[in-house]
């Protein structure tokens, strides 16, 4: 199988290991829509182990807790759409808006990847 | 009126799986906290949060089995200030593997209605099903 995942465009990747990545969306629907993707092609979150789901959710945690303070919000959407059959979340934060109107959102090219190392600097894992 | 009680199908103590209600599509689900204090995930503990995680990432696959589903998208929306929940929604198809043309399929364009006897009708299949999952855990 090959994954319908884009590649993450240079500059764009916040966190990186042998496991997952970490990177701004190529066409994010709000500033700083991240997404936290697992590198083995595995099709769904209950195929894989438990501690492997342990380290991606214990990421994502920390993505979150790092757009918080990058973006000084209150609110980070977590979203797993499932739609390509290859895990990843979507983090999508929530600026000043109300309920899920950030969908009506025309997802825009990404232009600003200045705000990976903004992130970065604010990552830190428990 | 549905009784709440009617539309759980898995509860721990800890963490409460049932059907919404006012689902979006067949087979809504809430996964939700029993602890109407915490209104935060991230104001869990890890060991608890990732309890509530496998709970969801569990309730996502027998749904997809049940619903016989396309897909189930896992939303933590995290916007009003309610107990810790996340909604999963079996899809049977999408038009779009872009997020937001996906999401507009049935977070914009989909109108909650009130859950019915109908929507019950899978709920001792979601039963059986969290429970061998539990088991075999």
């Amino acid at each position: 199988m090959m994954t319908r995942l884009p590649k993450p465009k240079s500059g764009a990747i916040i966190y990186e290991d042998e496991k997952l990545y970490v990177c701004l969306a190529n066409y994010p629907i709000t500033n700083g829509h991240i997404v936290v993707v697992w590198k083995k092609e595995v099709a769904d979150l209950h195929l894989l182990t438990d501690r492997d789901y342990d380290y991606l959710m214990d990421t994502v945690s920390a993505i979150r807790n790092a757009l918080l303070k990058t973006f000084k919000i209150k609110k980070v959407h977590l979203i797993y759409m499932d739609e390509i059959k290859h895990v990843h979340w979507h983090l999508v934060p929530r600026y000043n808006e109300k309920g899920t109107d950030i969908f009506t959102h025309k997802p825009k090219r990404l232009a600003d990847f200045s705000m990976a190392k903004k992130i970065k600097k604010n990552l830190k894992f428990q | 009126m549905i009784d709440f009680a009617n539309t759980i199908f898995f509860d721990d103590g800890q963490v409460i799986a049932c059907l919404a209600s006012n689902p979006w599509k067949p087979g809504h689900t809430i996964v939700c906290l029993n602890d109407a204090s915490v209104k935060n995930l991230w104001e869990l503990s890890l060991d608890d949060a990732t309890h509530f995680w496998k709970i969801v990432s569990g309730a996502q696959k027998i749904l997809r089995e049940v619903y016989e589903a396309f897909n189930v998208p896992i939303m933590y929306w995290n916007i009003k200030q309610m107990s810790v929940h996340a909604h999963l929604i079996p899809l049977q198809s999408t038009t779009d593997d872009n997020l937001i043309e996906f999401t507009k399929e049935f977070v914009v364009t989909a109108v909650a209605r009130e859950i019915t006897e109908d929507d019950l009708i899978e709920i001792p299949a979601l039963k059986r099903g969290m429970e061998h999952l539990i088991q075999g855990d």
